[in-house]
């Protein structure tokens, strides 16, 4: 066989080489496309659920500190709240000195 | 009323539909486009069901990712140049892991056929193929299997058209001498 038919008999075998999926390709993509999403909703939902929890204990934690700060200094200020109300920072060095 | 609609629509308004969430116009691109991807895949992979993950995986990636699809090129060659890309790094993965050792180009036994049976043929070609090297493979699948020009196969594989051409040249030649080993032509 010459080079030209052997080369025509190539592309035709090519050409007609048509492989197929086993049946129900599509529905196999649709399937996994929603299992895909819902894995991924599920997910999401408990990711939200989860950090809904931690933000009510943060927000229920920052409340108690707040009324425990109010009942023990009877105050809302920015010192009272991060402990410093009492302290003065002269006291130590003073301290120091005298000794 | 809406699949009647949807099978008889174009690519750019599937993907419209799909983005507004109808199942059915997404199921209509897979089926436009299975037979191409099926080619591709099972071509270049030569295992009909690593080739249906891969397909499946194609069509996933487009779903994710349709909202970005800006239409510059064709639906169909965006497809191929997802399903060869998805391809050829399961070749490499497969290299690497050594799991091509009896399957692999470089040691591969093609059986003789008779003519007659097609479902044959199909496997002589495509075990013909897998003795190809991949970067001939993917060129001969997209230029002879699947009938991409010269260009859509360049712009596909993204390299140049004067290597798409020589390595055209190659695989054909190279491919010509196993199917003649096989006494198909």
């Amino acid at each position: 066989m010459s080079q030209n038919s052997k080369n025509e008999k190539l592309t035709e075998i090519l050409l007609n080489h048509n492989p197929e999926f086993n049946d129900g390709f599509s529905e196999r993509v649709i399937n996994k496309i929603k299992l895909v999403s819902t894995t991924n909703k599920k997910i999401e939902n408990d990711f939200i659920s989860a950090f809904r929890w931690v933000a009510l204990s943060g927000v229920a934690a920052i409340l108690l500190l707040l009324i425990t700060v109010y009942f023990t200094d009877g105050m809302f200020t920015t010192d009272a709240v991060v402990g410093l109300l009492n302290y003065s920072p002269d006291e130590p060095l003073l301290a120091e000195l005298n000794y | 009323m809406e699949k009647v609609h949807v099978k008889s629509a174009s690519d750019v308004d599937l993907i419209n539909l799909s983005l507004n969430g109808s199942m059915d116009a997404f199921s209509t691109i897979v089926s436009r486009y299975e037979s191409m991807i099926a080619k591709i895949t099972i071509s270049m992979i030569g295992n009909k069901d690593d080739a249906d993950d891969i397909g499946q995986e194609t069509f996933i990636r487009f779903y994710k990712s349709m909202d970005k699809f800006k239409g510059d090129s064709k639906l169909g060659t965006y497809l191929a140049r997802t399903a060869i890309n998805l391809t050829l790094n399961e070749i490499k993965k497969r290299k690497k892991r050594w799991l091509v050792t009896t399957n692999s180009y470089e040691n591969f036994d093609i059986p003789s056929i008779d003519n007659e049976e097609s479902q044959d043929i199909t496997n002589v070609v495509n075990e013909s193929l897998k003795k190809l090297e991949p970067k001939y493979r993917s060129v001969v699948v997209l230029r002879f299997i699947q009938g991409f020009s010269t260009k859509e196969t360049s712009e596909i594989l993204e390299l140049p058209l004067g290597t798409v051409l020589s390595r055209l040249s190659r695989g054909q030649q190279k491919l010509k001498e196993i199917i003649t080993k096989a006494d198909m032509i």
